[in-house]
């Protein structure tokens, strides 16, 4: 039996010991989970998804189980702002015929509501809308308003959950969850979790969980090209509910990012023409 | 019909029937979508010029006739707008009917026939001209120069307006839009009742000097808050009822429309989930224009409005108003008392209220929406509308509105132009 006190020294060395040693084996991982946080990981998907100025034109075919296939031919701007906190998107319908000159204008904002307005034809006038309810289909789609005008990183605590590839691509899963119980509410989710490339952090897929905290809906994006040195854009977009009733299909068919958009060009004036 | 409108007509079916239809092209289903692009541009070309056909059945008109039988109609919609470059373009937007007003006679109208040009960052229009001012909903003080035709059968309040000949130059200014436009047209504003009667002439004596009309307007849209600002001198498109005797001696009812000035502004913000909207005029007519027949003038009317969206597509807007008028003679009889009437100026303060309920049906199908309102003293409208999306450029319109209120009040008079319809349309 030895001596408890020569016990304890050794072991507090020992203990000593490994805590150095842990904390130097330890440190390069804090400094990568640090470095890739959950926040840092989304704030690079949300980073890598915006352009400084886009000219896009896209369809959006909807499928739904109570009715035919249809599809919305549209064409856009968008323009970062404010050092590229605020992005300005306006969209336009060309087809179908009763929907075209249906324009759109949104302009987030690093502080305080969004700020949409809408163009209707039957109205003749631009009208200015309330941007808070993001759960609301956007034009019958099964993406919400939420979805098209993006979910702001420092709404959500972001967890991450491992390493998990999908469809072959090495991805790395991250759980978000609403700072405020107003996120889940305005959003209609009580959880969101993204997969992320690992090689440049876009997503590649996203599940949703309604306010009970079921799953219900699930985004997929694919064709990811080259469309600026260094920086890929999905070119397909697919959001589905999960019991099959609805589908959603966002194609790009052309994606330019463009630095002659003008402010003009993303101005509610605009939407008039 | 003048011989431009003519020719713009002619130059309008031609396009019109060599222009694409709206036929949709076969949308692929998602599952059988490749997924794959290869960049080149394959949304269907939007076209220039485009025609949308309309059916319709209505069960009465909007001509305050009691014996009014329903009215069977069929419409042809133009519209388009084309660049020629980069600076210049054109645009048209017109329609011709079997029987627009349920009288029986085919009649067809261009709204809409200009060209824009643009030069450095002012922009020019030239020619036929819609105007839609006012961001306050269904009540707009400030919307004095656009005419309307109240008794066209239509399923749009936007589709009965007129369009004006106008001159028009607007420019960047201080972040907002300054803009300024000569108008020497004059439409009047048609009434929703027939002032035909058995032995009495009607005649609507136009504007005494047209080329006098103008409107200097500045918007703004903001971070917080869009806003304009107008000022317009115009004759009244509202018409004011005076009676006279002809050079034949023959009783002639005269349909006038004194200069009017008006002075107003609107705006509009959001505040959480609430919309708000706002709109005043301040009203200048001269005493002297109004004719024997006027008692009472409008001097001012101001409304505010405010919307929330309740999720799911339920939308409700309340809107509040008051009108203000003010005396200027003591003449008397049904005559003065029809122009108090339709110009809503029966009392000083006249107050009004509007609200609408809309929900928008699943997966963007259409709509439901019911309406209702009323002006102290003045009776009641409602209306109900079922606005159902058969499949894209297919859509479906049941409408029913009813006037309500005593025989001489401001919606009472027009009780019988209560009606249904239903109407089909093909296109836009």
């Amino acid at each position: 039996m030895t001596d408890r006190a020569d016990f304890h020294m050794p072991r507090r060395t020992l203990l000593t010991s490994l805590a150095v040693a842990g904390f130097g084996a330890l440190a390069p991982n804090y400094v990568w989970a640090q470095a890739n946080s959950g926040r840092a990981l989304i704030q690079a998907a949300h980073t890598g998804s915006r352009f400084s100025a886009v000219r896009f034109g896209a369809r959006l075919v909807l499928q739904s189980s109570c009715g035919p296939v249809r599809t919305r031919n549209l064409s856009g701007v968008s323009k970062l702002g404010a050092g590229g906190a605020e992005n300005a998107r306006r969209m336009r319908f060309d087809s179908p015929t009763d929907m075209r000159g249906v324009s759109t204008l949104t302009v987030e904002r690093s502080a305080g509501a969004d700020d949409l307005w809408i163009f209707l034809p039957s109205l003749g006038r631009v009208r200015r809308l309330v941007s808070s309810n993001r759960c609301d289909a956007w034009v019958g789609s099964a993406f919400s308003f939420g979805d098209i005008l993006g979910h702001k990183v420092d709404d959500w605590n972001h967890t991450v959950e491992g390493a998990e590839a999908v469809d072959g691509i090495a991805c790395v899963r991250v759980a978000s969850s609403p700072v405020q119980p107003q996120v889940a509410r305005d959003t209609g989710y009580s959880k969101r979790v993204s997969w992320l490339r690992n090689s440049d952090k876009l997503l590649v897929r996203s599940d949703f969980y309604d306010l009970t905290g079921k799953r219900f809906k699930q985004l997929n994006q694919s064709d990811f090209r080259q469309v600026e040195r260094g920086r890929a854009q999905p070119f397909r977009v697919l959001m589905a509910r999960t019991d099959g009733t609805t589908a959603s299909l966002l194609q790009f068919d052309t994606f330019r990012v463009d630095e002659g958009v003008r402010a003009q060009d993303v101005a509610p004036e605009a939407l008039r023409l | 019909m003048t011989l431009l409108s003519a020719s713009l007509l002619a130059t309008a079916a031609t396009i019109v029937l060599a222009a694409p239809v709206w036929a949709q092209t076969s949308a692929p289903a998602i599952a059988a979508d490749s997924g794959s692009s290869d960049g080149t541009a394959s949304v269907e070309t939007v076209p220039s010029f485009e025609a949308s056909w309309r059916v319709g059945a209505w069960s009465g008109t909007r001509l305050s006739d009691a014996d009014a039988l329903p009215v069977l109609q069929a419409e042809v919609w133009a519209r388009g707008r084309k660049s020629i470059n980069d600076q210049v373009a054109v645009k048209l937007n017109a329609w011709a009917s079997l029987d627009p007003i349920g009288t029986g006679k085919a009649d067809i109208d261009i709204r809409e026939a200009s060209i824009e040009a643009r030069l450095g960052p002012t922009t020019f229009v030239i020619g036929r001209q819609l105007f839609v001012w006012g961001r306050a909903d269904k009540i707009n003080p400030t919307d004095v120069l656009s005419a309307r035709d109240y008794r066209r059968l239509t399923d749009d309040d936007l589709d009965q307006r007129l369009g004006l000949f106008a001159v028009s130059a607007s420019t960047p200014l201080a972040g907002g839009t300054m803009s300024f436009h000569w108008v020497p047209e004059f439409r009047p504003t048609h009434l929703p009742q027939s002032f035909e009667r058995p032995g009495l002439l009607v005649r609507d004596t136009g504007a005494s000097n047209p080329e006098r009309q103008f409107a200097l307007r500045y918007e703004r849209f903001g971070n917080l808050i869009d806003w304009s600002a107008t000022v317009a001198q115009v004759a009244d498109r509202i018409p004011w009822l005076d009676l006279a005797r002809t050079s034949s001696g023959q009783l002639e009812l005269q349909l006038r429309h004194p200069d009017l000035t008006m002075v107003g502004a609107d705006f509009a913000t959001t505040w959480g989930k609430f919309g708000i909207r706002g709109e005043a005029a301040y009203y200048d007519y001269k005493a002297a224009d109004l004719g024997n027949s006027a008692a009472r003038r409008p001097k001012f009317q101001a409304v505010i409005g405010i919307d929330r969206d309740f999720g799911d597509q339920l939308n409700v807007i309340f809107q509040g108003g008051v009108r203000l008028s003010d005396q200027v003679s003591t003449a008397t009889g049904p005559i003065v008392a029809n122009n108090t009437n339709i110009q809503a100026a029966w009392q000083d303060g006249v107050g009004a209220a509007f609200i609408r309920v809309r929900k928008g049906l699943k997966d963007d199908r259409g709509s439901v929406e019911a309406a209702l309102g009323a002006y102290e003293r003045g009776g009641i409208y409602a209306s109900a509308r079922l606005n159902f999306i058969i499949k894209d450029g297919v859509r479906l319109i049941l409408q029913g509105e009813h006037f309500s209120g005593p025989a001489n009040s401001y919606f009472g008079r027009l009780s019988n132009n209560s009606l249904v319809s239903m109407t089909m349309r093909f296109g836009f």
